[in-house]
């Protein structure tokens, strides 16, 4: 005899979370439950081994990348020609170029970000392990330096790792890039919040905290 | 995004039966999340947001296969050949895994959604509706509906001799 009362009536209770004391005195419908049961114990495996694309979360970040840049380069062209604007102002109005560390800090929305091989700065595209990689932001931001989606450099004016310094009335963050990997720069420019773990949820406590920031591609080796 | 992401990508598996179209979801999930951090109230409510943008691009992705096979008569993909590499005292649980995976694309794609958000991502019923934007009762409903045609399939399969 087969009691299908289980899957018709008491499967619904156990989804309730309710005791039904039927299947207590009912060996059909015990039996039934440890078959659901067994379904149970199998779901959490259904595709568990397959990982899908062992690179994907560089392929999400190159997306974003691709979604930002042009965003970016009206930014820096509108900013550019802002700046340029009033360089020309101030060289007709003064007389001489403006070529100071007030004017290095000045950008209001792009860190000065340089590549040390060795001694040797520059700007460049590519790094190589080794490398250190030193960005200048105002005394008021906050330098987070995430490789693969984690933090490895933090600063801030109440923040310090090691390698934060106050140069030239602004921060500086220089960092050796130890291993290979994606690096992101983040600068936050208001508001922040204490990361509370991974790239993305330290961006969602920052914005959920009122705060702003950009985020942008370091050359990593 | 390594929280999460083998997560989506199971998940997504297991709603098309598809790995190419699991992979492509879960990179656009992640691209959305990135893009509308700011729509995020609670850093903790990131896991639920992330498995709700998850499953509309699924159930998008599930209707619109749908509708191209009605309008070309095509077959849906073949099922998704995996690897068995586990230890023995694991082949039997994978092997009903493989069974379920394919028995749930037999499944309507809101029972199969309760039944992967509840069971195979292990939420709760409340994190689960969260998700789903039901009621807990409705998924609670749903996922006992679903079970029987579940263990029918599974048994029938198992009958047949299949892998």
């Amino acid at each position: 005899m087969s009691c299908e009362r289980y899957w018709r009536e008491g499967i619904l209770r156990v989804e309730h979370g309710e005791l039904d004391p039927h299947r207590d005195t009912c060996a059909e419908c015990h039996h039934a439950h440890d078959l659901r049961a067994e379904l149970v114990r199998a779901l959490p495996l259904v595709g568990g081994r397959d990982t899908g694309d062992p690179s994907w979360e560089a392929r999400v970040w190159n997306r974003i990348a691709r979604l930002e840049r042009p965003a970016a380069a009206r930014r820096w062209l509108g900013g550019s020609l802002a700046m340029a604007f009033a360089a020309i102002l101030t060289c007709w109005a003064i007389g001489h170029h403006p070529d100071n560390d007030a004017e290095r800090f000045a950008t209001p929305d792009h860190a000065q970000v340089e590549i040390l091989h060795g001694d040797v700065a520059m700007r460049s595209t590519t790094a190589e392990i080794g490398d250190r990689v030193r960005i200048a932001v105002k005394p008021t931001e906050e330098v987070r330096v995430y490789c693969d989606a984690r933090l490895v450099l933090r600063c801030s004016a109440g923040f310090r790792d090691r390698g934060c310094v106050t140069e030239g009335g602004g921060l500086v963050a220089e960092l050796r890039l130890a291993a290979a990997g994606d690096y992101r720069l983040v600068v936050i420019t208001s508001a922040t919040a204490d990361p509370v773990g991974g790239l993305v949820g330290d961006l969602a406590a920052v914005v959920a905290a009122g705060g702003e920031y950009l985020l942008t591609e370091l050359p990593g080796p | 995004m390594t929280r999460y992401g083998d997560g989506v990508y199971r998940y997504a598996m297991a709603m098309t039966r598809d790995r190419h179209l699991a992979e492509e979801i879960r990179q656009q999930v992640f691209v959305q999340v990135y893009r509308d951090l700011g729509n995020v109230g609670d850093p903790a409510s990131l896991p639920t947001w992330t498995f709700g943008v998850a499953r509309h691009r699924c159930l998008d992705a599930v209707n619109a296969r749908a509708r191209w096979t009605q309008r070309y008569k095509n077959e849906p993909p073949e099922d998704v050949e995996q690897i068995d590499s586990a230890p023995d005292a694991d082949l039997d649980r994978y092997r009903l895994a493989r069974i379920l995976a394919a028995c749930l694309a037999k499944l309507a794609p809101a029972a199969r959604d309760a039944v992967l958000l509840r069971y195979q991502q292990e939420l709760s019923y409340d994190e689960a509706a969260a998700i789903a934007g039901e009621l807990p009762g409705t998924l609670q409903r749903r996922v006992a509906r679903s079970m029987p045609l579940l263990r029918k399939c599974v048994e029938a399969t198992l009958q047949s001799g299949e892998p």
